[in-house]
Formats: structure tokens, C-alpha cells, sequence
């Protein structure tokens, strides 16, 4: 009862300053994942597709070894990525490849079967935008590959050639393998397969729990310093000088703690996933994870309550903790970046536990290995709490 | 009449300092007890020893029968503490705080309802009962201070400077409310105060410490003849003639005369009963004329001032 008592009381002390609450705790971490994650978005979601561009073909050829390539250009794969436009002639293409208004240009020349019939060097002309980089390339490689199956079929027709010493005779065998030989293209030798995408976090979902727990540190901070400052007013030996145990002080200032860190858990999801739909993963798995959050938060404002005196030093000294365990935790830049060492110390900060249970169940991980992450923090959490119980009882 | 409060050989020591050096006194249900000192005598080290928050070396406490240190709970429900500095919630309003201090001394329900309203009746600041304590005054802090700590109807009530800092009105208004309490509710009052004339309006016994020691104890009668069993009356007179102060001097109860700037200054002893009767008669007899009659008995200061050599504000 006395316990009870001490925790409506402390949580009408709380809700005297809820607007400024609701924007430390609420408002202010929400804007600041929202801030980072579109700052990090092109290295946690880099964007894998190619933008469709410009290639003018200008076929003057117009025989039928040059009309396959404008047919392979516009096939169901190119046309995704290639918008070909065809064009009579040369007449200002190279400004319009340096305005970068075609990426590239593909130009057949007149003679280009005359020459393949007769035997002489015949060549296709790729010409790209200074901008083109990998697009330009692109159109160069399907080119090439064009290019060379046009020496095979040629290299295929001089062999026949020589030996049979007839053109006719060459011309008929000729017509009967190349079938073949297209059959055989086609048959593929490389083996294509698409592996799953790697689990990762999406810009949204990297720094929203990092922030949830940067801030709900500070609801331990602000709480012990609460404690601190009713020490010093009197209000503390007031109550131990009332018919109240120290330890219905201490659990009713827990009991407050840990709802006010699991009020502000719940509204940070829900204004997360209501407003820029972050992912967290399984919901149900979200409730013993946010207990099991709310649980160490009031170990921290424990160990705070019991450790500490003085208000200034408190806040100094803890302030400057949770920036170092949000820093190495990856509160303010993606942790997979940083160095080994760094990732290293990161596993000594409770944010870095706290995190992991957050992102194991944004990326889809079992109940089974939340759980074991779960069960260690909670009897390290009861530990210190009942330490600080001890620590109270017995202090005078 | 049973003792509420019970000290027996009370020791507390800081490191090397004795703050309280073997204090024994009780205080019997339904007094006002005064515990005078001056700053660093230990009355605030016993206080903190009475309401729990600091355990005697040495010794035992006993509130109604109950060792604050074996049984604290039992012992702390018997008192209520209203200290020196205001102990309340300042961003909560009056109702607020009375609520909680009600129901960490046991109140609920309907008789927690009550004793709010009470609380309000009698501090005066119903029509402020929704305000926050940091708005008010500091005399109505100090009022919802001691409001607080007898809500619950404690048999005894420790006062730790109750008045320290505020203006007379107020300081008025907590000595009628201390004196009401112990008259119309029977509360027994431990009532620490560097003013002396507090105490004497308020108790009826006290302890003087200093330096952590008890150096008197008892009724104020008891302690003002420890330091003196003589009281100097003056008179303002006319019509004096040396033959009055010869027979003034004959009398058993008068030990000194001296005339002076139409004042006559007789030291007369406490324990003749009809010492000021005879004084008088003499003085009517031989014509002279009486303005003005001082009877000076030694207050606690000098009872302080003699026992310590020094002041009690020191």
C-alpha cells in the first residue's frame, strides 16, 4: 500500500513536467532516428537498380547483320534499362552525347555487311556521353558480345569456305549449321542462381531502438536525480521517518520508473510504426523485450540512486556514460561500420544488449535466442536491484 | 501519568565527534516538552534518533514502549516529525501532499478525507487547497508542513524549529496551533526552538543541552531556582525615606534594598510566601506613593547564560 502510494506520488511529480517529457522522451528521439536514418539511408539502403537511359542507334547498314543488335537492344531485358532511339544519321550527335542527352550511340556504318561479305574489317562505332560511366559500358560490353558472334558466324563461314572450295556448296552449309550453332548459344553453360538477401536493417529500422534506448537512459537519469533532490529537500527522511520501510521508498520509486520507461517504449513503437512505418518485428516478441528494457532501466536508476549523492556529479558523470554507450553502440552512425576495437567495447555497454534484442526481432530471429538474451539481462537487472535493496535497508 | 518518549543513555559519536554524550530524559503523555539548545548541542541528532533516521551508538529509545531500533514501524506510528526545513512536495498542490503524508501514516478511505478537511480547517488555507506549495508563503508552507505530521492524530508530535524564518503572524498563528493541539487534542509536543520565549509560553518541562549533554531537566521552575531562588522586584515610588528601606530590610524574605533614581530595587527570596504582601504594606504604611511594580524573574536565557556562560543563540 505504502509502496503504491509512493508511486502515485512520485508519478504526479513526473506528470507535472509531461510536456517536457513528451518531447525529451517522446518527440525528441523519434526526430532523431528519423534524422540519422535518412542521413545513413544511401549506405544502409543503397539503390540497386539502374536508371533507364538514352542510346541513339543510328543503323545505316540496315542488312540483316545489323538488325539483331537493334532487336537484342530492345528485347524484354534491355528495354527495362535501354530506351533505344533510332536515328537517320550522324547529324549532331556528339553535342547531344556531351549535353548528355543520349548516354550512348551505336553507329553501324553503310558498308558494315558489304565488308563482312568480302572479308574486310568491319566495325560497329560505340560512342558515350562523358557521363556515361557504367551505362556506357554497358552498351559498349552488348556490342562487343554482338560483335563477336558476328566473327564467329564469319569465322565459322571461312572454314567451310576453304574446304569446300564452292561458294554455293559453302553457302548451303553454311545455312544448314547455323541454326546449330544459334541453338547451341542459347544453351546456357553459367549457372544462375539468386541467393536470399542478407538480414539487414533498412535506414528506419538502424537507429530508432538505438534512440529508444539513448533516451529512456536519461528517464533513469532524471528519476535518480528525483531521488537525489527530494534527499536534499527532506522529503526523504520525512517518509523514513513515517511508518514506511525504506524498501516501499525504493520499489514505489521503481515501480515508478518502470512504468514511465514502458509508457514511453510503447508510444515511441507506436508513433515509429504509425509514422514512418518502421519495422520492429514480431509484435508479440515486443512485449517481454520492452519488459525486459523497462526492467533494466530501473536497475540503472537503482544502482543511480544508491551510488550517488550529489546531484551535479550525477548528472555529469552519468550523462557523459550514456553518451560514450550511445556512441559506441551506434547510436549516432551505423555500428556494422565501425572498427573492429570499437564494435568490440560496444559489447560492454547495456545499450548494445538492449539493441540486440530490438533489431534479433526486427530481423526475424526465434523467440528461443531472445529468450537466453532476455533471461541473462533480467537476473543481472534483479541482481543490481536487489543489491541496491540491501544497500538501502541498511543505510542510516 | 506513562511515559511516551523514553531516552536511556543515549550515545551518538561522528567519527571522532561526541554529538551526544549518555542523554537520558522521558517525556510523559500529554506534556509540552521543550529540548533547548544551541546549534551543534545535538537536539537535531536526538530528533534524527527519536524518528529513526540515525541509530544511537549507544542506548535505547522507547516511543509508547517500542524500541526504535527493534521495532521502528510500531515506534515511528506513535509520532509525527514536523522538521526544520519544509518537507513537502512544492509542484503539488496542498491536497496532494496531505493525501500522501496521510496515507504513509496509515490514513485511507473516508477518515484520510477528513483529516485533509481538518488539516485545511485548521492551517487556514482551505480556500488555497489547489494551489501549489511553491505559491504559497512561507508561513502557509510552514502551517501544511506541521498540518502534514499531525493528520494522523500522533501521540506525540516532534517539532523541530517549527518557526525558524517566518514572520510574527505566522509565528503567532503555529504557537496557537501547537497550543491547541496538546490542549484540545491531548497530542503530547516535543518542541525544539532557539527562542526562548516559546518555549516558556509552550512547555511545561524541558531539557537545556549543549555540547550533547543534558545540564538541566525539569519543570521551569525547577530549572530557573537551579540557577537562582531569588527574584529582584522593582519598584517605581515617590515619598521614599531611608526609614522605609531599614524596615524593608528587617523583613526575612528580603535580602537587599537599594533606592535610585525613583526606583527601589528589593531582592526578595523565592520561597517566602508572603514576601511582596509585607514589601508592599510597609510601603503603604509610611505614605509613599507606588506607580509601578516590575517583578524580575530569571528567564531561560540567563538560567542558559548561567549554566553555560554563554548565550543560547551562540
Amino acid at each position: 500500500m505504502k509502496t503504491i502510494s509512493i508511486f502515485m506520488n512520485s508519478l504526479k511529480l513526473f506528470l507535472v513536467n509531461i510536456k517536457v517529457y513528451i518531447f525529451v522522451f517522446l518527440i525528441a528521439p523519434f526526430i532523431f532516428s528519423f534524422m540519422y536514418g535518412n542521413m545513413y539511408k544511401k549506405i544502409l539502403d543503397p539503390d540497386r537498380t539502374i536508371d533507364k537511359f538514352q542510346v541513339a542507334y543510328i543503323d545505316m547498314d540496315k542488312s540483316p547483320e545489323s538488325k539483331p543488335l537493334e532487336q537484342i537492344l530492345r528485347g524484354d531485358k534491355l528495354s527495362k534499362i535501354v530506351n533505344l532511339n533510332n536515328l537517320s544519321s550522324l547529324d549532331n550527335i556528339n553535342s547531344d552525347l556531351i549535353k548528355g542527352n543520349y548516354t550512348a550511340a551505336i553507329v553501324i556504318p553503310k558498308d558494315f555487311s558489304s565488308n563482312i561479305g568480302n572479308n574486310k574489317e568491319a566495325s560497329i562505332q560505340v560512342l558515350q556521353s562523358p557521363s556515361a560511366g557504367v551505362k556506357g559500358e554497358i552498351v559498349y560490353d552488348i556490342v562487343k558480345v554482338y560483335c563477336s558472334y558476328l566473327n564467329m558466324n564469319r569465322s565459322v563461314y571461312s572454314v567451310i569456305m576453304k574446304n569446300l572450295k564452292d561458294e554455293v556448296a559453302t553457302e548451303k552449309m553454311f545455312k544448314d549449321i547455323t541454326p546449330l550453332i544459334e541453338a547451341n548459344l542459347s544453351k546456357t553453360y553459367v549457372t544462375y542462381t539468386s541467393l536470399p538477401k542478407a538480414k539487414l536493417l533498412n535506414y528506419k529500422q538502424q537507429f530508432a531502438p538505438n534512440m529508444l534506448i539513448m533516451f529512456s537512459l536519461f528517464i533513469a537519469l532524471t528519476q535518480a536525480i528525483t531521488v537525489l533532490k527530494e534527499r536534499e529537500e527532506g522529503t526523504v527522511s520525512r517518509i523514513y521517518s513515517t511508518a514506511t520501510s525504506k524498501l516501499s521508498f525504493y520499489f514505489g520509486k521503481l515501480l515508478t520508473v518502470f512504468s514511465i520507461s514502458l509508457v514511453q517504449m510503447i508510444c515511441f513503437l507506436a508513433v515509429s510504426i504509425l509514422f514512418i512505418g518502421v519495422n520492429f518485428g514480431n509484435y508479440l516478441n515486443l512485449i517481454p523485450i520492452m519488459i525486459t528494457h523497462a526492467v533494466i532501466i530501473s536497475a540503472i536508476t537503482a544502482l543511480l540512486m544508491v551510488l550517488f549523492r550529489n546531484v551535479n556529479v550525477l548528472s555529469v558523470v552519468f550523462s557523459f556514460l550514456a553518451a560514450i554507450m550511445s556512441i559506441f553502440s551506434g547510436s549516432f552512425s551505423p555500428a556494422d561500420y565501425y572498427p573492429e576495437f570499437m564494435r568490440r567495447i560496444s559489447h560492454f555497454t547495456v545499450n548494445y544488449w538492449i539493441n540486440n534484442l530490438y533489431t534479433s526481432n526486427m530481423l526475424g530471429d526465434s523467440f528461443a535466442y531472445l529468450f537466453q538474451i532476455i533471461a541473462v539481462m533480467l537476473v543481472i537487472s534483479a541482481m543490481v536491484i536487489l543489491l541496491g535493496a540491501v544497500k538501502i535497508k541498511h543505510e542510516y | 501519568m506513562m511515559s511516551i518518549l523514553e531516552l536511556k543513555n543515549v550515545t551518538k559519536r561522528y567519527d571522532d565527534k561526541l554529538v551526544v554524550d549518555n542523554v537520558s530524559f522521558s517525556i510523559r503523555e500529554g506534556e509540552t516538552f521543550g529540548l533547548l539548545g544551541p546549534n551543534g548541542a545535538g537536539k537535531s541528532t536526538i530528533i534524527s534518533m527519536i524518528c529513526g533516521l540515525v541509530k544511537a551508538d549507544k542506548g535505547n529509545i522507547f516511543i509508547d514502549s517500542h524500541s526504535i531500533s527493534k521495532d521502528s514501524i510500531a515506534a515511528k506510528k506513535n509520532i509525527g516529525i514536523v522538521p526544520q526545513d519544509i518537507a513537502l512536495y512544492e509542484n503539488l498542490n496542498a491536497i496532494d501532499n496531505l493525501k500522501f503524508w496521510g496515507t504513509l501514516y496509515g490514513l485511507k478511505g473516508n477518515l484520510l478525507r477528513e483529516r485533509i478537511e481538518e488539516a485545511l480547517e485548521i492551517t487556514g488555507l482551505k480556500d488555497r487547497a489547489k494551489s501549489k506549495i511553491k505559491s504559497y508563503s512561507g508561513g502557509m508552507k510552514r502551517r501544511i508542513n506541521m498540518a502534514a505530521a499531525f493528520m494522523h492524530h500522533p501521540k506525540l508530535l516532534i517539532m523541530d524549529e517549527p518557526t525558524v524564518g517566518i514572520d510574527p503572524q505566522s509565528r503567532n498563528h503555529i504557537l496557537e496551533f501547537t497550543k491547541s493541539l496538546n490542549e484540545e487534542y491531548g497530542t503530547t509536543v516535543m518542541y525544539t526552538s532557539h527562542y526562548m520565549e516559546e518555549v516558556e509560553m509552550l512547555c511545561s518541562s524541558l531539557v537545556i543541552l549543549d555540547e550533547g549533554k543534558v545540564i538541566a531537566s525539569g519543570t521551569q521552575e525547577e530549572i530557573k531556582r537551579m540557577v537562582s531562588n531569588e527574584e529582584n522586584i522593582e519598584i517605581s515610588l515617590t515619598n521614599y525615606t531611608n526609614d522605609i528601606g531599614l524596615k524593608l530590610d528587617k523583613l526575612r524574605a528580603v535580602s537587599g534594598v537599594n533606592y535610585k533614581n525613583g526606583v527601589l530595587s528589593v531582592v526578595m527570596k523565592i520561597s517566602e510566601k508572603n514576601g511582596i504582601q509585607d514589601i508592599i504594606d510597609i510601603l503603604i504604611h509610611n505614605d509613599a506613593k507606588i506607580q509601578n511594580i516590575n517583578i524580575k524573574v530569571p528567564n531561560l536565557e540567563t538560567v542558559f547564560l548561567n549554566l553555560t556562560g554563554k548565550n543560547l543563540r551562540d
